[in-house]
């Protein structure tokens, strides 16, 4: 059973560690990160183009009209362009706009512009029109608050004519002179995109409230973890979230099935304890009994942990899938709380209330014990750790009040005695991370002292934990260390030094 | 539309933190299990220990047992009764001197209430000894007349190793028979 333990317990850190490192690989992932800190914001040349509306010619012809103008003003390096994928991130409904989702309108387009955080936005539309097109735009300043630039291409015939008036139109968005070699490029592309879908007009029998993006997501997200991510477009953080529930689970049932097999044994040896009356065999099945009902609480525990950490990384999925889909304006969310009403007063909202607050479940072993637990096996067990905004500045360092809740179980090696509970500890949790630069100010390093009470008795805890904050969203991964200096009514007093790992949650 | 999919979010926050397996709860009570008849090992004791009723007329069984006792190659069990409430019909031997095959070699004498009971494992080229908690003989007795008789075993009982040394045993278990008409 050890060694079926230990292979669960590698087993879990393996899982944690491989979605550790799959988010750390997730967060360096430029194409998943909106970096709104940028550089760029400084030199006011940040443009964003909004994708052209269409009337006439397919969504994948007019996406491509729109990256190719994108990707041409690009390469004139007179703006600095937002990619497709990164200008795509902001979704907003708009009020006025005649077609739900839209954004034609100034003030939907300079809203989206705040958003994105750029000094410009380009928007326009592209029209056919009995096989001529007509190509009409703007161009607005963020920061004037108006209209720059307007442009219009009329009665062009072919497409790609288009894109050679489109390549032009660059030119003149960037405020450069069209050069006279500019010619008509060889394309390769399929005209037949010219030719649109005709969308089928399919009957709606039954219509929907509106439902805001944001509870879409994650509303998918807490049926599927991940799928509100993906829905966000968030596909590599949200198969990691998947994924890490999918081992969680897989591992879950590895020790479902364990702890099937002690129930079994645990259930057959009871049931020959009660009705036997031979002290001989009576004195063979009580170590049995004992064994099995500790391997089923060790099983249990382990599952418990796991309830725990899956748990908390499904509520993370979920609360996460929240924060990345993109908003909707002028959308009653009910209690979300951060749905912005532009017009309305700002109000104190549940959110901001629980700000700063966090949640960290943790799985936790110990890994050294004093003399009076010597003759005891540890066992791998569960907890999870409140962390509060509430505290002070000593210079650099910020204290914070943390409640940490950890359980704890040792068996004697002949299972006949065994020391278990939880302990409940209030602590003071030392931000050190001004103090030491190693890893910088992503990996957090906090030192962790308490008074605690154990189900015999009272003590102390101190320690340390690394954490790791995935800078995009509010989660974070952690090593931690504990020792415990407890006085026992059972034990005397004693001591063990644990060892665990912790996934957390920090409301923003 | 927003209420049920709270109701939902709470549903499914039960499943993932309230549904547990059991812990495994037991209470090793067997009123026959040696370490609830607060004996100190190595001992040996009747089992069972008391004979609530038994009707004068009637038979039943009563084996000396041991108690985690440690290489024992023979015994002399010395036991005390009141013979004129019990009369000791006869005494097989047990499991704890049987050596594989080897049945052990045992006889046995009673005198004025007392019961001899002589026990020799027959040793082989594996084993020459015997330990653990096991029945050594099995008393078959009948009730001639009612009243309570109690049944323990003597200074004179001892247990001897293969190299005839005595084995210590801690206080011996006694035993009861209530007889009734």
């Amino acid at each position: 059973m050890n060694y079926i333990n230990k292979i669960l317990i590698i087993a879990t850190n393996c899982g944690l560690f491989i979605a550790f490192w799959f988010l750390l690989s997730v967060n360096a992932s430029a194409a998943e990160k909106v970096d709104w800190q940028d550089d760029g914001a400084k030199t006011g040349k940040r443009l964003a183009v909004l994708d052209f509306s269409s009337k006439g010619i397919s969504l994948p012809m007019r996406d491509l009209l729109t990256e190719q103008f994108r990707q041409n003003i690009k390469k004139l390096n007179i703006y600095e362009v937002l990619d497709a994928s990164m200008t795509n991130q902001v979704d907003i409904f708009y009020p006025g706009e005649r077609v739900y989702g839209e954004c034609k309108s100034k003030a939907c387009i300079l809203e989206i512009g705040k958003l994105l955080k750029v000094n410009f936005v380009v928007a326009g539309t592209i029209i056919e029109k009995e096989k001529e097109y007509f190509i009409k735009g703007k161009m607005y300043s963020i920061d004037l608050e108006q209209e720059v630039q307007g442009f219009s291409i009329d009665n062009v015939s072919a497409i790609d004519s288009i894109r050679l008036e489109m390549k032009k139109l660059s030119y003149n968005v960037s405020g450069l002179e069209v050069p006279d070699t500019l010619t008509l490029e060889a394309s390769s592309e399929t005209l037949g995109y010219l030719k649109p879908k005709k969308e089928k007009q399919k009957t709606s029998w039954l219509r929907l409230p509106k439902i805001p993006k944001k509870v879409r997501s994650l509303m998918y997200s807490t049926f599927v973890p991940g799928a509100g991510q993906v829905y966000s477009k968030r596909s590599y953080t949200g198969m990691g979230f998947f994924g890490t529930e999918i081992i969680i689970g897989g591992l879950a049932l590895l020790a479902h099935s364990n702890y099937q097999k002690s129930w079994g044994g645990f259930e057959e040896k009871y049931t020959n304890y009660q009705n036997e009356n031979d002290p001989g065999k009576l004195i063979e099945l009580r170590p049995d009994i004992i064994r099995y009902a500790s391997d089923t609480k060790k099983h249990n525990n382990f599952l418990k942990g796991l309830r725990i950490l899956g748990g908390s990384i499904w509520g993370i999925n979920m609360l996460h899938a929240y924060i990345v889909a993109p908003d909707d304006i002028f959308v009653n969310a009910g209690n979300f709380g951060s749905v912005v009403d532009s017009k309305s007063k700002p109000r104190m909202t549940t959110w901001d209330l629980l700000s700063g607050f966090g949640l960290r479940g943790s799985i936790i072993r110990p890994i050294f014990k004093g003399n009076s637990l010597s003759a005891f096996s540890p066992y791998t067990d569960g907890g999870f750790l409140i962390t509060t905004p509430i505290g002070l500045y000593f210079g650099s360092v910020f204290t914070s009040l943390s409640y940490e809740v950890s359980n704890y179980s040792f068996t004697s090696s002949s299972f006949d005695d065994e020391y278990d509970g939880s302990s409940n500890t209030v602590a003071l949790n030392f931000d050190l991370t001004e103090k030491i630069s190693f890893g910088g100010k992503s990996l957090r390093k906090y030192s962790f002292l308490g008074r605690s009470s154990y189900d015999d008795g009272k003590g102390y805890v101190l320690g340390g934990d690394l954490v790791y904050d995935i800078s995009t969203f509010p989660l974070s991964f952690a090593l931690s260390s504990r020792a415990n200096l407890v006085n026992t009514s059972s034990l005397g007093s004693t001591m063990w030094v644990s060892l665990g790992v912790n996934v957390g949650v920090k409301i923003p | 539309m927003l209420k049920s999919h709270k109701n939902l979010l709470y549903f499914i926050f039960v499943l993932i933190f309230l549904l547990s397996c059991d812990d495994a709860k037991y209470e090793l009570d067997n009123e026959f299990d040696p370490e609830n008849l607060g004996l100190n090992s190595p001992t040996i004791f009747f089992h069972p220990p008391e004979f609530e009723s038994i009707k004068v007329g009637e038979s039943d069984t009563l084996e000396l047992y041991c108690y985690k006792v440690q290489n024992a190659a023979g015994a002399h069990l010395q036991i005390e009764f009141d013979s004129e409430i019990i009369q000791i019909d006869t005494v097989k031997y047990g499991d704890f001197f049987m050596n594989g095959v080897n049945t052990p070699i045992m006889f046995t004498d009673q005198e004025d209430g007392f019961l001899n009971v002589y026990l020799f494992l027959q040793p082989t080229t594996v084993a020459s000894n015997s330990s653990g908690t096991m029945s050594m003989a099995k008393i078959l007795f009948t009730v001639k007349d009612e009243g309570l008789a109690p049944i323990r075993y003597t200074n004179n009982t001892v247990l001897r190793s293969e190299n005839n040394t005595s084995i210590f045993l801690n206080s011996y278990g006694e035993g009861l028979i209530n007889a009734v008409q």
